[in-house]
């Protein structure tokens, strides 16, 4: 039985470990003949001696404790070569019937094929380990079920926790408490989809404080395409996040700064203008009082739009700009847009030429900066003609629209795609004529986008210009037509 | 009864330009510029409804808001904020306020608002 096992077997009696049974194959992995049969082992292969197992087999006789050896490289010299090999192996204690001991068994099997691949996969694990350690980021390898089982040193570092204690405790513990919620919820459903994880979110460091890093994981798929593991890396934007946060604060300021004494000239002049009442006539040195007070008006209305348009800009730059949505009816803001409209120019002649009754889900004061833009663009660029029409209609079932048109300058075909972008003018003898910075279509494409609709423009050089901007309906059922042909 | 209203602005000029505009308008205004003592102005005066700045130094108008509404004697005056910041009209309200106004405002629009919540209140 014992020849024919697949393991290599040999019995070494006595302190001298001769060798007394040793299958053929042992023979052959020794390099050696029969003619070792029956002498003491460590002297037939002196290079066992050499390399520490002569050790390793007193040891055994000695303590009768076995020794269990994984992966070991043994050299050996065959045919006059030295080669190297790996054996799995165990040297047990051989015992006579009174329990002395009185040999050593060797039961070894050769791994070296295993052993070898073993080994590149390990040195190339131990590379992977140090890029990972080297870089700045802190990054991780988590099961395809999502648990994180490998933080390079970069989380040490930062968060002062040992190693044992992030993979006891876990990363929720370090995240920011209000965050936690979410981004377990985002990794779950990445972890659930297998879609790509990204998120800003504060880890704790090491002085208490949270600090903002974007982290980033995406699967790892095996040949069939089956996630295997997650490998994510978190990279400190921290500098950047505290600029944005200057930048943000310098703004909000400068807008607070530029909009107090602009609050009070529109204050004076609307109170102006509601003392003139309805008298048109009152002059002062032929300068008509009411009229003037009114284009005062008009002019501080669109600085407060150009300083609005300034900041959004940069929020749009930062990704600040948060929908606050709601759920409204889009035919009553048009109408009560064109009325406050109206209200402050009254050259102009707008008209509502076919409504539609229906829901939105939209961030109502967006939406209604986008129609301001429309209408007072339209006005802007029609120096005769002031008649301008508006129409709110369903494009189809989930959509509805809106469309301003005016009898103005129109634009040629090939501005008509670049005026959506930021400050872009429209050049021409003509255009430049009209005042602007180039953001107003440039925010409304952007505001509209991010309400998952749709802008454009049909134009004529000469013949005016149709604004249209889509949005889904939210409450399907409530579209209905009202005063369609 | 004429309704009383107070307006608390860190910007004399503001302070007294809504001022005029209150008082033509069948208003008695009352203005400050010290928000740490709205409280007392609220109580010593009788106040109707309260115009308070969102932007101040020293207090913000969150602050006041709050501190109206903890105390007991100034929880029912309501709030109209204002602000240049269009963005902080859902935490004023969520703070207590009972409307919002974005700076600078139509006076018609200011009015309104005034009107109407006066008369829920």
């Amino acid at each position: 039985m014992i020849y024919s096992s697949s393991s290599l077997i040999a019995i070494l009696e006595g302190e001298d470990f001769i060798l007394t049974v040793a299958i053929d194959a042992i023979l052959d992995q020794l390099g050696r003949g029969q003619e070792i049969i029956g002498k003491p082992h460590l002297d037939a292969v002196p290079e066992l001696e050499e390399q520490g197992l002569g050790d390793l087999m007193r040891e055994v006789y000695r303590t009768g404790k076995p020794y269990y050896a994984h992966e070991m490289p043994v050299h050996l010299i065959r045919n006059g070569k030295r080669e190297l090999s790996y054996y799995n192996f165990v040297y047990q204690p051989q015992r006579d019937v009174k329990g002395n001991i009185v040999g050593v068994a060797a039961i070894a099997t050769d791994v070296t094929k295993q052993a070898g691949l073993n080994k590149e996969i390990r040195e190339s694990e131990a590379r992977y380990r140090q890029i990972s350690d080297l870089v700045p980021d802190m990054i991780t390898n988590a099961t395809a079920d999502g648990e994180v089982f490998y933080y390079n040193k970069v989380w040490t570092d930062l968060t002062g926790w040992s190693m044992e204690t992030i993979k006891e405790r876990g990363w929720g513990e370090l995240m920011y408490p209000e965050e936690l919620p979410t981004v377990k919820q985002n990794w779950m459903s990445a972890v659930k989809t297998g879609s790509d994880f990204e998120m800003e979110m504060r880890i704790l460091d090491r002085h208490g404080d949270y600090i903002w890093h974007i982290s980033r994981a995406i699967p790892v798929r095996d040949e069939t395409g089956k996630i295997s593991m997650w490998m994510g890396a978190s990279t400190k934007i921290q500098k950047l996040k505290n600029e944005e946060k200057r930048k943000e604060d310098f703004l909000k300021m400068v807008s607070h700064e530029l909009k107090t004494p602009i609050t009070s000239i529109k204050g004076y002049t609307q109170l102006l203008l509601s003392m003139m009442g309805d008298d048109t006539e009152i002059q002062w040195k032929s300068l008509p009082i009411k009229p003037s007070l009114e284009r005062i008006d008009n002019q501080i209305n669109r600085l407060t739009r150009l300083i609005s348009e300034m900041l959004d800009l940069n929020r749009i730059e930062d990704s600040q700009l948060h929908l606050q949505r709601e759920t409204f009816n889009l035919n009553e803001l048009v109408k009560n847009t064109i009325q406050d409209l109206e209200y402050a120019d009254k050259q102009s002649n707008i008209v509502l030429l076919k409504e539609a009754d229906c829901q939105v889900n939209a961030d109502k004061d967006r939406i209604g900066q986008v129609l301001i833009n429309f209408i007072t663009n339209a006005i802007k660029y029609s120096p005769e003609d002031k008649n301008i029409e508006i129409q709110v209609f369903p494009t189809d079932d989930d959509r509805v629209s809106v469309s301003v048109r005016d009898h103005g300058i129109g634009i040629e075909k090939k501005d008509q795609q670049s005026i959506f972008k930021r400050f872009y003018r429209v050049s021409g003898k003509n255009e430049e004529t009209y005042a602007g910075f180039g953001i107003g279509l440039y925010l409304a494409k952007e505001i509209i986008g991010r309400h998952d609709g749709v802008i454009r423009v049909k134009s004529k050089k000469g013949e005016g210009s149709e604004f249209i901007f889509t949005l889904p309906i939210s409450i399907k059922t409530d579209v209905k037509r009202i005063n369609d042909e | 009864m004429m309704n009383k209203i107070l307006v608390v602005d860190d910007d004399r000029v503001i302070g007294e330009m809504l001022k005029f505009m209150l008082n033509s308008n069948g208003y008695s205004a009352v203005i400050s510029n010290k928000p740490e003592q709205t409280v007392h102005n609220i109580l010593h005066s009788a106040i109707d409804l309260v115009i308070l700045d969102q932007f101040m130094f020293g207090l913000s108008g969150m602050e006041v808001c709050r501190e109206l509404q903890e105390n007991e004697a100034t929880a029912r005056v309501p709030i109209l904020m204002m602000s240049a910041q269009s963005a902080v009209k859902k935490n004023c309200l969520i703070a207590g306020a009972t409307d919002f106004i974005s700076k600078p405002f139509e006076m018609k629009a200011l009015l309104s608002k005034i009107e109407s919540i006066l008369k829920l209140s």
